[in-house]
């Protein structure tokens, strides 16, 4: 009787091991929420025959000109004083998350982590954002030089360990970081200053540029992990 | 009898399987969806070692399949994402298979027990002509 308790459930545990084994080799986890709306599967070959190396690109590029977007809609609003501020901040967070999740699935989930919340990281860097723009609106000038050495510690920080994690080299990665700072910053500042013709075109160049950038990190990527 | 309740447990035992191993890309999501999940596999795994309680098989099923509904149709009113549904993915799907399926088979078992214990109407009617003639007998 004993015995045939003691297998029954070797048996039950058994199985599900199994099926815990094998839906963790198949590495088809269930969809993310933010991988319903703005994260493509990075590393599966798509309905078409894109490869891989095309798909991470596309998903990259999409990701990152969306955070640029997001980003000048949020500080602009924010500067404003608009009520649009909290919705358009949520849906950059959620970009974010995106963002990370897609980094995670390429150098696994501690990286996508770090990438996201570590110090002077990701999350901090749209923080750094929101103290300028908050300091801008202020007039503290104060304020606005510490959230610009905050950004500049980012740019540092995070380029290398971008730079790190893809084996590019650490001065271009930290270039492209900073390009994209202060296109972002001088975007504000010259909506700021009412100079709204000069602030759309600086807004549309910040978010072609995001497209260089994901095609550097891709490229790197794809010669990396050997995709084709 | 034993066979709807040993589908049922492999089936719950199965879907604990996939919950342990979707656990840790949860955790990176947000540790109360790990932790969840973490629940739900041993409290699965449990229950298909100890399938005694039939009551707390369809229960504890049939709410996974409740709450998996309600994640993918509106959204889960707390976590990172807070009222964003969540996008079907193929383990979600087969874990929900699975924990309906053992639903299934429970409430099948049930109905099949129940029907046995349910006396036939002419052995009810020769029941009751037997009291009849040992009334009149007395």
């Amino acid at each position: 009787m004993f015995r045939t308790r003691t297998r029954y459930i070797t048996l039950i545990v058994g199985i599900a091991a199994a099926v815990a084994l094998a839906a963790t080799a198949t590495g088809c986890g269930s969809e993310s929420k933010a991988s319903a709306s703005t994260q493509p599967k990075m590393t599966h070959m798509s309905p078409g025959g894109t490869s891989d190396a095309a798909n991470l690109r596309v998903a990259l590029d999409n990701l990152l000109g969306e955070h640029a977007a997001l980003a000048m809609n949020a500080t602009n609003a924010g500067y404003s004083g608009l009520k649009s501020f909290p919705s358009i901040a949520a849906q950059l967070d959620k970009n974010s998350v995106a963002l990370s999740k897609a980094i995670g699935s390429v150098y696994g989930n501690a990286a996508g982590n770090t990438f996201l919340n570590g110090k002077d990281m990701w999350r901090d860097h749209i923080k750094f954002f929101v103290d300028y723009t908050v300091a801008l609106a202020s007039h503290d000038n104060a304020g606005q030089k510490a959230a610009v050495a905050n950004l500049g510690k980012y740019v540092s920080k995070f380029g290398a360990f971008l730079a790190g994690a893809t084996g590019l080299p650490k001065a271009a990665v930290q270039n492209d970081l900073l390009a994209h700072v202060t296109e972002l910053k001088q975007q504000l500042d010259l909506y700021a200053a009412g100079n709204y013709a000069a602030a759309a075109k600086t807004y549309d160049n910040a978010y072609q540029h995001m497209f260089m950038t994901g095609d550097l990190l891709a490229a790197a990527i794809a010669k990396q992990k050997h995709l084709s | 009898m034993k066979t709807f309740v040993a589908v049922a447990a492999v089936a719950t035992a199965a879907s604990a399987g996939i919950h342990f191993a979707v656990a840790p890309e949860h955790f990176h999501e947000w540790w109360g969806f790990g932790t969840f999940f973490v629940a739900c596999g041993v409290a699965q795994l449990v229950w298909a070692a100890f399938p005694s309680s039939a009551v707390i098989g369809i229960g504890g099923n049939a709410a996974l399949i409740a709450l998996w509904a309600f994640s993918r149709t509106t959204g889960l009113p707390f976590g990172p994402e807070a009222g964003m549904p969540e996008a079907m993915g193929p383990l979600d799907v087969a874990s929900v298979l699975l924990e309906g399926a053992a639903v299934v088979a429970l409430v099948w078992n049930r109905v099949a027990a129940s029907a046995q214990s349910i006396p036939f109407p002419h052995i009810q009617e020769e029941n009751a002509c037997f009291a009849r003639a040992r009334a009149t007998s007395r």
